[in-house]
């Protein structure tokens, strides 16, 4: 349309040159379609020098945060980019529509610029943002050359922070010693008798620092404790549709994963969390949110077959009947169905509600 | 909860206050190419010397607190914007008679040139540059603006209003780098990706358009300057073909005669046949044949001529109401009828004329001279079905026509005829020599300033000041509405065609008191018609031969053609009963007039549209022209002298706060030895620090010793300059810096704060 009108715009100041002799106006028709020409050029010449990428591989957040994406722009050319387009392509790693989303910017001459946008993801999991064409635009912007583009970041959504507030049978709860390993009491539960104090040591948990103590040496102590009490909870995912879920039905998943292990992290020391990835039995130790995200990062990585050998995956692996989830959110504990939960009502369900199953008859 | 995925972006603010340069530059281009465009309209005149610099200070200072700080700008636009309007009001009766004087002139109604309009022109440049600031730099519209400005850059020649080379390319550069600043990174809200300087890079794209606009007219200059002709004539060759289409499309015919239309544009011609003429004798010499008549002219058109009112004045002055219509029938073919009986012996045989309309549209009817219409009877001569009408003709080489002669019987008939030629000689006076003086007042001055006598001379006259003027050509351009078409045929374009010379022909005949009419119909030359079988001659008349020409009114002629447009080869062959070509070259030389000296002076319009002194690779001619700007740009650039140093000191201070302790150790040595301390020393001396306190007292030692170290760790040392060693170097350069600036005298001063720009 723009160049429609430049176009209309030149031959009306040809025709006008022409009818009234007057070489100023022809003057400016001839610099007219020279400029034209000019600027067809320009954008090819700048396509060449011209280069962009993602800053980082992966960004991650928290559902309700936004992420802050950054792109790299680089412009070796004699000309700034006055005007670039650049089209990128979003999907959910495990399935969804693939969207597409235009982006504008401009760059100096010989020069480089880390561009920002920020990202905000509805489903929990991971998506993956490619750079799939970028258009350089004239200064006019009557025309582009454009060039496709490789790079691809990983935007990773985790749930919110919360947990579930649930007690469970008795029996869901086994003891928990590891030779040479630190006892740490449930969250919660540090009013337990402290054994002994000893010298910080990398890789110790900071909950377990005696801050009274430190402060008065000016040296790092950590508390132990008695192990008696220590116990840890066996949960295990049930992910045989796992293939064919949708990316909100995923997230549903994942909410409710994450409160429930940060709820049974609460009256366990530890969640030890299983599932079984085609004939491999993989296991993850959570003991906090770190261990947590590192879970679900797994998880959305997991690159299950869309409908093949679903039947393979029907049985569960012995062991798996002592606490299950499934991807319907279902709540089991040696295949007893606990609580269904809800997809719709799921935030309510993990925020209000509490669940006492301590007395349930197993 | 929100189930689409969401990219959005935020709008970076600079790090730093930034006043875009480029900007200011363009917004000069604008404004002066604007102010260049009013000087191009007639009748507008201001004081040079005062517009310019002023409207350069409004740009100034609207950028400065624009892009400092913008509620400042807004109160000055504001408070500014009142006092303007309370001071247009206060004075209201100099600018009402300024715009008086700028209508009257632009209108051609003043005599003398227009009165400067110099505060009109203020008054209108203050809200010109807030217009334009407004929409590119505060609310970055630039689509009216650019619709509004190309609209005048196009439009100017229509309305009289001569487009320079200088506005033209200011305005040009202005709109492309302003439109190439909105277009960086322009994106819908929401989509442009957050990056640091994006008011530099707008700045910086604009920058290099207008580079590349320059680079652009470097290479077009030449192309259009030497080959500007064939330009032209590709466009009429276009405008040509287009018409053409149009009719062949629409199935219209073109009329070449257009009735009693002077045409503003070109002629194009294509070759399609109006008439078939057949004569019965092979014609000796131009045959013209009539199809309208002129009578008054009104601006650009010529009413068509109405002899009745003039024969019913004339039969009531000879008493012969009785007879009107007789009286008619005698005038239409008196002329043909007295040469028919003027003949003793020897007369020449009278040709019949017939002639058909080939597009079957009968609605003009041509007539040669000297003619008889011939009726019913002779109709068929052509061959039926086909209608036709034809005429008994004389040619002007067989003309005999003596009022005096005896001629027996004929006596009784001749001596009515003589009366009524007579009385009609008295009419055709009265109303054949009205010109609207009013509207074509260079033409009536030229001719009240050239008195000639007699009728030879008058021709001789005309003939010298068309064709030593005005070159013919079909492609002569469009006229500009605000000009009577046949002025500026003469005075501006100095091109046309057979209309334009026949009207102002015509025009100058009647202002010099001959009775005179246009006349627009066919010419075919004796070689147009070709004898066919059956002994008679052929011709045919397409629009190529239509013609316009001037009719005066001759005793023994009566109505009498005179051709007017030069000829192909440019010569001159005008020529009626006593006067032909040697009586023209006798006159112009008696006269001392010479065809090839053009007679009139070249308007300033039409310096402008040629691209006047402005785009022409004269030297001469252009220092010519630029010597009396010359004081008013010294001036000029005196004015902003200071604006410049005051920016100049402003960059180099922000430098200056930018230093690292390295740069800004040495620059306090610098200023050290400007102000005559410590002479010799460069700073590397072991006693520099206890120097440094003697001549600085306001620099303790410790702090000398300090910022001695802090200059060679940033020298030689491995790790980063902090910011607080950049602090502290920055303070001892301060107090040096208050304490030299104490002890220097005012001249010394300013080259402290403005040359060397020291603090």
């Amino acid at each position: 349309m723009r160049l429609a009108g430049y176009l209309l715009l030149t031959a009306a100041t040809y025709y006008m040159a022409g009818m009234y002799r007057s070489l100023p106006l022809m003057l400016l028709f001839v610099m007219e379609l020279v400029l034209l020409a000019v600027m067809r050029i320009l954008p090819f010449y700048l396509r060449r020098a011209f280069s962009l990428k993602f800053s980082e591989e992966a960004v991650m957040a928290e559902r309700t945060e936004e992420m802050l994406c950054h792109i790299h722009v680089c412009n070796r050319a004699w000309l700034p980019v006055s005007r670039f387009r650049i089209r990128l392509a979003l999907r959910y790693q495990q399935g969804g529509r693939r969207i597409k989303r235009k982006l504008y910017g401009g760059v100096r001459e010989r020069g480089e610029a880390d561009m920002e946008f920020r990202l905000t993801l509805p489903y929990c999991g991971l998506v993956l943002l490619e750079l799939d064409k970028v258009l350089l635009y004239d200064y006019l912007s009557f025309f582009s050359s454009g060039k496709r583009l490789e790079g691809e970041l990983e935007a990773a959504v985790f749930p919110r922070e919360r947990a579930l507030q649930i007690e469970l049978p008795a029996s869901v709860y086994q003891e928990y010693r590891q030779e040479g390993e630190l006892a740490v009491p449930a969250r919660g539960m540090e009013q337990q008798e402290i054994r002994q104090l000893r010298e910080y040591l990398p890789g110790d948990s900071i909950r377990l620092i005696h801050w009274n103590q430190s402060v008065r040496t000016g040296r790092l102590w950590v508390k132990e404790f008695e192990a008696e009490r220590e116990c840890r909870v066996e949960l295990f995912l049930d992910l045989r549709i796992f293939g064919k879920a949708r990316p909100g039905q995923m997230h549903a998943f994942y909410e409710l994963l994450s409160a429930l292990v940060m709820g049974l992290l609460k009256t366990a020391v530890s969640v030890r969390v299983s599932w079984q990835e085609g004939q491999a039995f993989l296991t993850e130790e959570i003991r906090g949110t770190e261990e947590l995200r590192r879970l679900l990062l797994r998880l959305y990585h997991m690159d299950f077959p869309k409908k093949k050998k679903r039947e393979e995956a029907a049985v569960l692996p012995a062991g798996a009947d002592l606490l299950r989830l499934d991807m319907e959110l279902g709540l089991y504990c040696r295949g007893r169905l606990l609580y269904r939960f809800s997809r719709k009502e799921l935030d309510r369900e993990i925020e209000s509600r509490v669940y006492m199953m301590g007395n349930m008859d197993m | 909860m929100e189930k689409r995925i969401g990219i959005r972006t935020e709008k970076r603010t600079d790090s730093q206050a930034y006043r875009p340069v480029p900007m200011l530059i363009f917004l000069f281009m604008g404004v002066y190419g604007l102010l260049l465009f009013l000087e191009g309209v007639d009748g507008i005149s201001f004081d040079r010397l005062l517009v310019y610099p002023v409207c350069g200070l409004m740009c100034v200072s609207a950028w400065y607190l624009y892009y400092g700080r913008k509620l400042w700008f807004f109160l000055y636009a504001t408070f500014a914007t009142m006092v303007v309007c309370f001071a247009a009001y206060h004075f209201r009766w100099i600018l009402l008679a300024e715009a008086k004087s700028v209508a009257g002139s632009y209108m051609g109604l003043a005599e003398a040139e227009g009165e400067p309009a110099t505060w009109l022109v203020l008054l209108a440049s203050w809200f010109l540059v807030l217009l334009l600031f407004f929409l590119q730099i505060v609310m970055k519209k630039h689509s009216l603006l650019y619709l509004v400005l190309t609209i005048l850059l196009l439009a100017g020649p229509m309305l009289g209003v001569w487009t320079g080379f200088w506005e033209m390319i200011l305005l040009l550069v202005f709109q492309a780098a302003f439109f190439a600043a909105h277009k960086t990174g322009s994106a819908r809200k929401g989509r442009l990706l957050a990056a640091p300087d994006r008011e530099r890079l707008a700045g910086r794209s604009s920058a290099y358009m207008g580079l590349l606009l320059l680079a652009v007219l470097a290479a077009s200059a030449p192309a259009a300057y030497f080959c500007a002709e064939r330009l032209y004539q590709s466009v009429y060759t276009a405008e040509g073909f287009l018409s053409r289409t149009m009719h062949t499309l629409s199935g219209t015919k073109s009329d070449p005669i257009r009735g009693g239309h002077v045409s503003r544009g070109n002629n194009h011609q294509s070759g399609t046949e109006q008439l078939a003429v057949r004569s019965t004798k092979k014609p000796e010499q131009p045959v013209y044949l009539k199809g309208f008549t002129g009578g008054l002219y009104v601006g650009g058109e010529w009413q068509p001529a109405e002899d009745e009112p003039l024969l019913e004045n004339a039969a009531q002055a000879m008493g012969w109401q009785r007879w009107l219509t007789t009286i008619e029938g005698m005038y239409s073919n008196m002329y043909y009828v007295m040469n028919s009986n003027m003949w003793m012996r020897g007369r020449p045989m009278a040709g019949m004329l017939t002639i058909r309309h080939p597009n079957g549209n009968y609605e003009t009817i041509y007539e040669p001279y000297y003619g008889q219409q011939i009726y019913e009877s002779a109709y068929n001569l052509y061959g039926p079905p086909e209608y036709a009408y034809g005429y008994w003709f004389y040619e002007q080489r067989e003309m005999n026509v003596r009022w005096d002669a005896p001629l027996g019987e004929f006596d009784t008939q001749r001596s009515w005829y003589r009366q009524l030629c007579e009385e009609y000689k008295k009419e055709a006076q009265a109303a054949y020599t009205l010109t609207p003086g009013g509207l074509l007042p260079r033409l009536t001055s030229l001719c009240r300033e050239n008195p000639q006598g007699s009728l030879e001379d008058i021709t001789a006259f005309i003939l010298y000041t068309l064709h030593s003027n005005a070159d013919y050509s079909l492609t002569p351009g469009w006229a500009a509405l605000n000009d009577d078409v046949v002025e500026y045929f003469l005075f501006e374009r100095k091109s046309g065609y057979c209309v334009h010379f026949a009207s102002a022909a015509t025009l100058m005949y009647r202002t010099y008191g001959i009775p005179a009419r246009y006349a627009a119909g066919y010419v075919l030359q004796p070689g147009d018609f070709v004898q066919q079988e059956d002994g008679a001659y052929y011709a045919s008349a397409t629009d190529r031969e239509a013609h316009a020409w001037v009719e005066i009114f001759l005793d023994e002629y009566g109505w009498t053609p005179v051709e007017v447009t030069p000829a192909a080869d440019g010569e001159s062959a005008a020529s009626f009963p006593g006067f032909d070509s040697d009586v023209l070259k006798e006159r112009m030389k008696a006269k001392g007039w010479d065809m090839d000296e053009p007679s009139l002076k070249e308007s300033g319009t039409v310096r402008k549209r040629q691209g006047g002194g402005t785009f022409r690779w004269s030297i001469d001619a252009r220092i010519e022209r630029m010597l009396p700007f010359l004081p008013d740009l010294i001036l000029y650039c005196l004015c902003f002298l200071p604006l410049w140093f005051h920016f100049r000191r402003k960059s180099r201070l922000e430098r200056l706060g930018r230093m690292g302790s390295r740069a800004l150790f040495g620059r306090l040595v610098e200023l050290l030895h400007f102000g005559g301390l410590l002479p010799g020393c460069d700073g590397l001396e072991e006693d520099f620090a206890e120097k440094l306190t003697e001549a600085v007292p306001a620099i303790s030692k410790e702090h000398a010793c300090r910022i001695m170290a802090y200059a060679f760790q940033a020298a030689y040392g491995r790790e980063e300059e902090r910011a607080e060693e950049r602090e502290s170097l920055k303070k001892a350069y301060r107090y040096a810096a208050e304490s030299v600036y104490g002890g220097l005298g005012v001249g010394r001063r300013l080259i402290f704060r403005y040359v060397r720009v020291f603090w």
